[in-house]
């Protein structure tokens, strides 16, 4: 029994594992803030229609979406070296590829990824807010990005939270492919862990219960957090007239 | 003072507004008449550019317009003159009653949080929502957010309202209260271009009424003038449809509400809208 399942061993396993829990979060954490960041402008480029800009940001959500998230990631490991080699060549930018830490190109290819999905979701929060939102705020001298920030993007946010939830934990769970360029966040530990000690499911159940701890509490955040930004939906869901 | 000159306006192959010239004094209340389709919203909303006119010029005050040339700054300017009060109201969903009043006045004309806060108050104690300043607009029946509606375009005290059908979302029995805030405003020397159909609403306080037809001003005059003495056949067959309909046992002129068939927007917005969706 003792050799079909290490009990000791797997509990051993989760302080290692813990101590790169940090990892995970901090590339989940930054993918997410700059995917936001990017995924709206994309949607209000294309809600916007503005000319060149909008054609490149539909290519670009077609292609982001339509490749999977491991090619995405060796594309942006053996790609982005090769753009910075033409710089520094060309130009004379100082930019040393070697000195560029593994987890940036990490960065690079989830934001890549997941902007082009919240893209999409923040598109279609914008457009579900009743076009009159807007006439109120320019009808008492509001200009649009006035109105866009304070009164749409609010309303829009609350539309889009659950499915901000669950792209961020999507994005939580597919930060696991980060060991493919050698990134030591949760699953790689795991199997280093688990070469080491030549047990491997252990080590994977261990693992596989910290990402469900994981998601578990962001989904108790976004819960909460819809709550919050749901408050002006009052009372009732329904529009009382 | 507010003078439309020569307003074309058109949607697509669809021309809307065909040359509307139009002069209303300061304290003027000036009523809009016509049938669903005939121009009349797409005017009121050419006035405060929700609609870029084609052509023709709108001035307002020492403002003027003119739609061929017209540059960002003066589209600006001329929102900070008007403000409007809309069929659905539109009250951010975001904010509460007082906040929606303060947002123009804090956002617009920057001015500090408490003075805003105050003016707002008096605004909402005005329209009779004093104990309401704390809802959201989910929380508020259709006349109770209207009311906040009126209260937040007063606030800023545009030279002119622009009222688009204010009355033809609302419960027959909640349609009186919204009037007599519109009245009180009116009283108070408030410069307001209304489209509706109340026609004692119109005979009572408005100053001039103008019949739509077609994207033409047909007749123009004091209620007078136009209920009484009217002069163009158009405006004969109008008002009588329209005091049958309100005669009716179904409500206030029920089926000429759901105006602008013309208009994409507001067509899009009748869609979204069970009230106006629901009508036969």
């Amino acid at each position: 029994m003792g050799n079909l399942f290490d009990v000791s061993f797997f509990f051993s396993t989760f302080p290692e594992l813990a101590r790169v829990i940090p990892v995970t979060l901090k590339i989940t954490l930054v993918a997410m803030l700059a995917s936001l960041a990017v995924g709206l402008g994309v949607a209000l480029a294309r809600i916007y229609r503005v000319p060149f800009l909008r054609q490149l940001a539909a290519a670009y959500v077609s292609f982001a979406r339509g490749t999977p998230m491991l090619v995405q990631i060796y594309l942006s490991y053996y790609g982005i070296p090769l753009v910075v080699q033409f710089l520094h060549d060309r130009y004379g930018w100082n930019l040393d590829v070697s000195r560029i830490p593994a987890i940036v190109f990490i960065y690079f290819a989830f934001t890549f990824n997941v902007a082009a999905y919240l893209s999409e979701t923040i598109r279609a929060a914008i457009l579900a807010i009743d076009k009159g939102q807007m006439e109120a705020a320019l009808s008492v001298g509001m200009s649009s990005l006035q109105g866009m920030r304070r009164i749409v993007l609010p309303q829009a946010l609350a539309v889009a939270l659950p499915s901000f939830g669950n792209t961020v934990i999507a994005l939580v769970k597919d930060t696991s492919l980060a060991f493919m360029i050698s990134v030591v966040e949760m699953m790689g530990e795991a199997k280093i862990l688990g070469a080491r000690g030549l047990r491997f499911f252990e080590v994977y159940v261990a693992v596989a219960l910290v990402y469900w701890a994981i998601c578990i509490l962001i989904e108790r955040l976004v819960a909460v957090a819809e709550q919050r930004v749901r408050r002006f939906e009052g009372r009732s869901a329904v529009r009382a007239t | 003072m507010i003078r439309l000159n020569d307003i074309w306006k058109a949607f697509h192959h669809n021309q809307v507004l065909k040359g509307i010239n139009l002069e209303v004094q300061k304290g003027e209340v000036v009523v809009l008449l016509g049938p669903s389709g005939s121009g009349k919203s797409t005017l009121l909303r050419c006035i405060n550019y929700l609609e870029r006119a084609d052509r023709g010029s709108i001035r307002i005050g020492d403002l003027e317009v003119d739609a061929a040339a017209v540059h960002k700054a003066e589209i600006a300017a001329l929102r900070r003159k008007t403000t409007m009060v809309f069929q659905n109201y539109n009250l951010f969903r975001n904010k509460t009653a007082i906040e929606n009043v303060m947002e123009g006045l804090t956002v617009v004309k920057r001015l500090p949080a408490a003075e805003a806060r105050e003016r707002s108050a008096q605004c909402l104690e005005k329209v009779g929502l004093g104990n309401r300043i704390n809802y959201f607009p989910s929380q508020l029946s259709g006349g109770q957010q209207q009311r906040v509606g009126i209260a937040r375009a007063m606030a800023m005290d545009p030279e002119v309202i622009l009222f688009d059908e204010p009355t033809s979302s609302l419960d027959p029995e909640v349609v009186g209260g919204v009037l007599e805030v519109m009245k009180g405003l009116a009283k108070d020397g408030m410069t307001m271009i209304v489209v509706t159909h109340e026609m004692t609403f119109a005979q009572e306080v408005a100053n001039q009424v103008a019949f739509m037809d077609d994207g033409v001003v047909v007749e123009l005059g004091t209620p007078r003038q136009v209920f009484e003495q009217t002069r163009q056949d158009r405006t004969r067959v109008f008002l009588q449809r329209v005091r049958r309909d309100t005669v009716a046992p179904i409500g206030p002129a029920m089926p000429i509400c759901a105006t602008g068939a013309n208009n994409s927007a507001r067509a899009f917005q009748a869609d979204m809208d069970p009230n106006i969706a629901g009508l036969p």
